[in-house]
């Protein structure tokens, strides 16, 4: 027989499990304190090495100020002001667009050999004290060396290209000072200037500009029109008194054809590749060829060309390429 | 073809009417020789028939082992730079020599060698003398190979036949 109500087993079982709970509870606050406890011993041996570890980044810090990183720091501070109090954006501006020419020479600087070469002559200042006093025979006596034959002529290489850039920089005063130094760094916007060529070792020999403006005569296919009757009324106007074209951009594959036929002369595939060289050589060059240059250029030995245009080689090339009769004695 | 040619250097004339030169080199400076040879070479492309004849000093132009090398003598010219009495010193004539053929590559002229070359394959003759070669001890193997044949005074008459001589 069962009395008791049936809701008393159930408030038992909760006050059990409160009971459980707080037992817990219990057991994590002891643990919490035995925490803090530790902490408290841990912080507290800690505090005196703390304070010793910032003795000792006040005496480093303090060392750094007596070897003076903090002035030299302050002192770079006015030093970045003043570059940039005194250098405008439209100064800055320059200098991004020299940028190119200043690298191109830092990089010709510190090339292997410019380094090597560097490293040599500062090694020799540093035994300068030994060196010799050296009077005008000695000096006399010193130049019979290989060694400062060379070392002379590189000083007078160096002389020289110096000179050529202090010319051509005294030629342009209206240079403001930035561009001019970077003229020397040999930049410049819209291409070198003509001298720095000359500055860099082994560089093509600059031409002289084509004579005429016209676009470029057709080189390639030879059109191998009929010939026109020869003689004087197939010819067009714009020769000169020595019987040459005076405009080279009038001559036409035809004309060559009509000037052959007149020799008379059929023109092969080897002439036509002398012509047509002689052509763009003198648009390039502003000369007409002459023999050795053609042979050379169109790799037609001389003999061939003797062959090709028998007679006066020379001659009968510009006539048919049209272009001026050919100067100098060669 | 009735009507005229206007240009004249377009008529060849005949083979046998064409002119000749024959030219004789006798000294071997560098200075003495060139005239020579770009005459000769002119001639051949101004088409005049051209032979040149080396004798003497003149043999040095050809000499293998001395055409790369021919001097200037400064000293007693009197359009030379060089007072004569410095000219006169040892190593002076190898020095103009050498000053002179750099200035020459500057202005692109070709070398005395590539000079011979360039006659050679023109179709101009080139000849030694064969008293002056054995005077100076040369075989026909220590000439450049451009050079045709060894040959005597009268040979050469003999080849300039119609030829107008031109003694340098």
């Amino acid at each position: 027989m069962n009395t008791t109500p049936p809701e008393l087993p159930h408030a038992q079982a909760t006050l059990a499990s409160i009971s459980h709970k707080l037992d817990d509870i219990t057991t994590q606050l002891a643990q919490i304190a035995k925490r803090q406890s530790a902490l408290d011993e841990f912080v507290g041996e800690l505090s005196p090495l703390t304070r010793l570890a910032m003795d000792g980044v006040v005496e480093r810090l303090d060392g750094l100020e007596r070897a003076g990183y903090f002035a030299f720091a302050h002192e770079l501070g006015r030093v970045v002001d003043r570059v940039v109090r005194s250098y405008g954006p439209e100064d800055v501006r320059r200098l991004g667009d020299q940028i190119v020419g200043i690298l191109d020479t830092v990089r010709n600087f510190t090339q292997s050999d410019t380094l090597t070469m560097l490293n040599e002559v500062a090694g020799a200042m540093h035994e300068a004290d030994e060196a010799d006093p050296k009077g005008m025979w000695g000096l006399v006596r010193a130049g019979k060396d290989p060694e400062v034959k060379k070392g002379m002529g590189v000083m007078v290489a160096l002389l020289k290209h110096v000179g050529r850039a202090a010319d051509r920089i005294g030629k342009t005063p209206s240079e403001p000072p930035l561009v001019r130094l970077a003229a020397y760094a040999g930049a410049g916007g819209e291409g070198p200037p003509a001298w720095v060529r000359h500055l860099a070792p082994r560089r093509a020999r600059p031409v002289a500009a084509p004579i005429s403006d016209a676009p470029p005569p057709p080189h390639s296919a030879p059109t191998h029109a009929p010939a026109r009757a020869p003689g004087a009324a197939a010819l067009p106007e714009g020769y000169g008194p020595d019987g040459f074209l005076t405009d080279p951009s009038r001559w036409t594959p035809e004309l060559a054809n009509a000037l052959a036929a007149m020799i008379p002369l059929t023109l092969s595939d080897a002439h036509w590749q002398v012509i047509n060289w002689a052509r763009s050589d003198h648009a390039a060059a502003g000369a007409s060829p002459n023999i050795r240059r053609i042979s050379s250029g169109a790799g037609v030995a001389v003999r061939d060309l003797y062959a090709l245009f028998p007679g006066k080689p020379g001659v009968l090339v510009a006539m048919l390429a049209g272009i001026p009769k050919p100067g100098g004695c060669l | 073809m009735t009507s005229p040619n206007p240009f004249p250097f377009f008529q060849r004339p005949a083979e046998a009417t064409r002119r000749r030169v024959a030219i004789i080199v006798s000294h071997g400076g560098l200075d003495q020789v060139y005239p020579a040879l770009i005459l000769a070479n002119a001639a051949r492309m101004s088409d005049i028939e051209a032979i040149v004849f080396f004798t003497f000093w003149g043999l040095d132009a050809i000499t293998e082992d001395k055409v790369d090398h021919l001097h200037v003598n400064m000293a007693g010219n009197p359009s030379s730079p060089m007072p004569t009495m410095l000219a006169g010193l040892p190593g002076m004539d190898a020095l103009a020599g050498r000053m002179m053929r750099k200035k020459m590559t500057k202005l692109d002229i070709p070398p005395a060698r590539e000079m011979l070359k360039i006659l050679n394959e023109a179709g101009c003759e080139l000849y030694g003398c064969q008293l002056a070669m054995e005077m100076m001890g040369l075989e026909k193997s220590d000439l450049v190979p451009e050079v045709k044949d060894v040959i005597t005074a009268g040979d050469f008459y003999d080849l300039s036949v119609g030829a107008q001589i031109i003694f340098t």
